[in-house]
């Protein structure tokens, strides 16, 4: 070590803070210690209200669902009951037309031995 | 040592000793992941010197007069006298932030090359090369000062 290497250890030697520095760090330490835990009840506390949101949030899902389901139903059953009311009507509507057709047929066939014997 | 770190480097009693406040609070919550008081006194030495370098170059930002303008002080050249120390410690407070920290933990702390390399998280050619500089910058600046020689 020279006479610079001597000066600059000498220059800068420990400084110590001022008084009471100690005792402010602890308070401080003592203030975060109170912080962390209150943050860590808070954090036990969590766990149940946690479960009691995704409780809450699938009851919410389930009954939306089975709404869904049964209002699809609903419309399933309601559209089987249209066709069923539309088949009816096609078909009373196609046998009166056979009637119609055959009455027709039968004017038709009238007329026709008519004009042979005159 | 935490405080003394960085009122060393910062030259500031209050902002040393609220850096120091700050560093061992972080201590508390880093505490269960050092492993020796080796470990922690490693952790303390490497938090409050980059909390103080962080903390000179925010106050450059905030346009706050620079350690580097600090006026040199005229002092006779006695080898223990406290106004030739005065004038040193002006003297390092002048050399750029990255020497200023590499020769309070080498004078200070009187840390090794390799130590210092480790706690800042640079090389150690980049140590040396750095005290190499300072030590030639504080003699010339201290020779320009008191006449003589050092």
């Amino acid at each position: 070590m020279n006479e610079m290497d001597e000066q600059l250890k000498r220059a800068l030697r420990r400084s110590d803070p001022s008084e009471g520095f100690a005792d402010r760090v602890l308070m401080l330490l003592a203030e975060q210690r109170k912080e962390t835990l209150g943050r860590e009840r808070s954090w036990k506390l969590w766990p149940r209200l946690r479960w009691a949101t995704a409780l809450a949030v699938l009851v919410l899902v389930v009954t939306g669902i089975a709404y869904r389901v049964r209002e699809r139903r609903d419309e399933e059953r309601e559209a089987r009951a249209a066709k069923q009311q539309v088949m009816l009507a096609l078909r009373i509507t196609g046998s009166k037309l056979r009637i119609a057709k055959q009455k027709v047929k039968a004017v038709e066939g009238g007329e026709a031995k008519m004009e042979n014997t005159l | 040592m935490v405080f003394s770190i960085a009122y060393r480097f910062l030259r500031d009693r209050a902002v040393a000793e609220e850096l120091a406040q700050d560093v061992f609070l972080k201590l508390y919550r880093e505490l269960p992941r050092l492993q020796s008081p080796e470990h922690v006194k490693f952790w303390l030495r490497k938090a409050i010197s980059h909390r103080s370098m962080d903390y000179a170059r925010g106050a450059r930002r905030r346009n706050e007069v620079a350690l580097e303008e600090v006026h040199e002080p005229v002092a006779n050249g006695s080898s223990s006298d406290p106004l030739m120390e005065a004038a040193l410690r002006k003297l390092v407070a002048s050399l750029p932030d990255e020497s200023r920290i590499v020769v309070v933990l080498r004078y200070q702390e009187e840390l090794e090359p390799t130590e210092i390399a480790h706690v800042l998280g640079i090389s150690l050619g980049t140590v040396k090369s750095r005290l190499h500089r300072s030590l030639g910058l504080l003699r010339q600046k201290a020779q320009r000062l008191i006449g003589e020689p050092i």
